[in-house]
């Protein structure tokens, strides 16, 4: 006698009916007949919004290593003659497999660049990248701290935890792909099977095409994976990479590949915070009258931003002395997209052992959206005729992130 | 349903080739709803082809964020109800059945399925029309109970009680017949 459960597999596995040849041509030349006619009566659809993406800092792009290919495009569409299928979910759960990536990429003036990038397996977001570039610059990236390497410069830039990633994560890639960039671009992409010269094998080709860049992900039929990925054209071409030559996946990562000592005889700076000689003006800052610097630290902090959602600037630049472009970018966008409404809290000041310019307090910020976001400010601590002066001296890490 | 995503964005954006993969990812799929609802092959064909010849005139004001399957799904249901009422209004007509085995080697026939696939569909042609809706949907379909309840207008208790009985039913009407 059949259980229910065997009932039910009985049903999934032996219920099928399939149309005959015949049948199946008959009816698809009706539906693409019934299609033609429809574009011929219907109005032309809107055209492609062209999404205009800011990066604002080189370093960064260079950081989101691989994936900055996809994350330059918006994308629309190439509509070829009829390709053989390729379920693209094979890719996609392929991807969420990977633990490790090595790719070899070329910049757009021509450099090699060497990334070693540890992927979560749940999120497909990077846990840690390593990014040497020809050019005489590297990056390496962990959740603690970032080094930006300058060896031309001669400067190694630090900042809080894992560099900004780009909003399209390597082992998420395709969703990304499709979620973040096509669907938002009216874009699209076209899968085929093309015979790669170089390989001498058959790929499969993902290929996207815009008015302003055209691009492709070649993958490799049997393991699923993408082995390249190539912009063909670009209206912005950048400092950011051109394309993917060789991409390698799980394998073993070189011991200390993330561990990064700075070189001796090297500048190291802050990568958020002001220069000295900005910071020394003794026309900037505060006094502050407290017994402790921590206490102090929280009242620059609390009027610091007090200023800024009063949008008393002047204010807010002598407590903050930053370059005019900084403070344009910081008024014209991270203070637009993070309007800040409220100060929520101020924790107590620490000391950072990565930042010897002084102690570090985080603050927590409501937006007008009701969002909460959370920084950590530096502030520089002067001594000068018995008075004790405070200076934001920047930040620890980015302005503002999500409070979780 | 990565694949699908893309497809339905393809599709809007006027894509043939879109539309003849979306056909021939789903045409086997909804033909086997359409027959296990109608146990009729030309009227399968019928509801299949107006499915589809709908779905191609849509694309311009096409919006789904749900499943293309189950959408599709639902579209043959609801054909398949409305083919069963006009039906029901006509006077009754000797089920034609146009099934054929695939072994039996005839090309002229439309539908093919196996021997044990047409045994099944005629044990399930014998369930009341809402308890087959439900166990189609739900096993060919892959639609959940939400779905289906909202789809009959009741309570997903209550879908849940018409695939309990009808699976009951089913196994006592196949019981020693069908092997798994």
């Amino acid at each position: 006698m059949k259980t229910t459960n065997g009932m039910e597999e009985t049903i999934k596995k032996n219920l099928n009916f399939a149309a005959s040849t015949e049948m199946r041509e008959r009816i698809l030349t009706d539906v693409l007949d019934a299609q033609e006619e429809a574009k011929k009566t219907k109005s032309a659809s809107a055209g492609p919004n062209i999404r205009s993406i800011i990066m604002k800092n080189p370093i960064i792009k260079l950081a989101a290593a691989v994936i900055i290919i996809a994350v330059a495009l918006s994308i629309t569409f190439l509509d070829k003659s009829i390709a053989p299928a390729y379920a693209i979910e094979q890719t996609t759960k392929a991807l969420q497999k990977i633990s490790t990536v090595h790719a070899f990429c070329i910049d757009w003036d021509g450099n090699k660049v060497e990334v070693w990038g540890d992927i979560n397996a749940e999120t497909g977001k990077e846990n840690a990248v390593f990014c040497d570039s020809q050019s005489g610059f590297a990056i390496i990236s962990t959740p603690e701290i970032t080094y930006y390497y300058d060896k031309r410069e001669n400067v190694v830039r630090l900042d809080k935890g894992l560099a900004p990633a780009s909003y399209v994560r390597f082992g998420r890639i395709i969703e990304d792909i499709i979620d973040r960039i096509i669907k938002p671009n009216n874009g699209d992409v076209h899968i085929n099977r093309e015979y790669d010269q170089q390989r001498e094998a058959e790929v499969i080709v993902l290929h996207g095409v815009t008015q302003r860049e055209e691009f492709e992900v070649h993958i490799d039929p049997e393991s699923k994976l993408p082995i390249s990925i190539n912009t063909i054209r670009s209206d912005y071409p950048s400092k950011g990479l051109k394309s993917v030559d060789r991409i390698y996946y799980d394998q073993l990562l070189p011991d200390g590949i993330f561990k990064f000592e700075i070189p001796e005889g090297v500048e190291v700076v802050i990568h958020r915070a002001q220069p000295n000689n900005v910071l020394d003006d003794p026309d900037v800052g505060m006094i502050i009258e407290t017994e402790t610097n921590e206490e102090a630290c929280k009242i620059i902090i609390e009027e610091y931003w007090h200023a800024v959602i009063n949008q008393n600037w002047s204010k807010a630049k002598k407590l903050r002395p930053m370059p005019e472009k900084s403070w344009d970018y910081l008024k014209t966008i991270d203070y637009v997209d993070n309007k800040p409404a409220r100060l929520i809290k101020i924790k107590e000041p620490y000391q950072e052992k990565d930042c010897w310019i002084g102690p570090i307090a985080s603050y927590v910020i409501k937006t007008t959206d009701g969002k909460l976001k959370t920084g950590d400010m530096i502030i520089k601590i002067r001594e000068t005729d018995a008075q004790k002066s405070y200076v934001i001296a920047g930040t620890w890490g980015r302005e503002f992130n999500a409070l979780e | 349903m990565i694949e699908d995503e893309l497809l339905k964005w393809r599709f809007k954006c006027g894509s043939r080739e879109a539309l003849s993969r979306i056909y021939e990812k789903y045409l086997n799929n909804l033909l086997t709803l359409a027959m296990a609802l109608l146990n009729d092959a030309g009227a399968a064909e019928d509801v299949v082809h107006d499915v589809f010849v709908s779905f191609a005139k849509s694309a311009e004001n096409f919006k789904l964020r749900g499943s293309l399957k189950s959408y599709l799904a639902t579209c043959v249901i609801n054909r398949a109800r409305d083919r069963i009422r006009t039906n029901q209004r006509q006077p009754t007509k000797q089920d034609k059945i146009d099934l054929i085995s695939s072994e039996a080697n005839e090309p002229d026939r439309s539908v093919i399925s196996s021997e044990k696939s047409q045994r099944l569909n005629h044990a399930i042609a014998q369930l009341p029309g809402l308890q087959r809706e439900v166990i189609i949907l739900r096993l060919k379909g892959q639609m959940k109970f939400k779905e289906i309840a909202r789809l009959q207008g009741v309570s997903v208790s209550t879908i849940q009680g018409r695939y309990r009985y009808g699976l009951n039913k089913l196994r006592s009407l196949l019981d020693g017949e069908v092997e798994k």
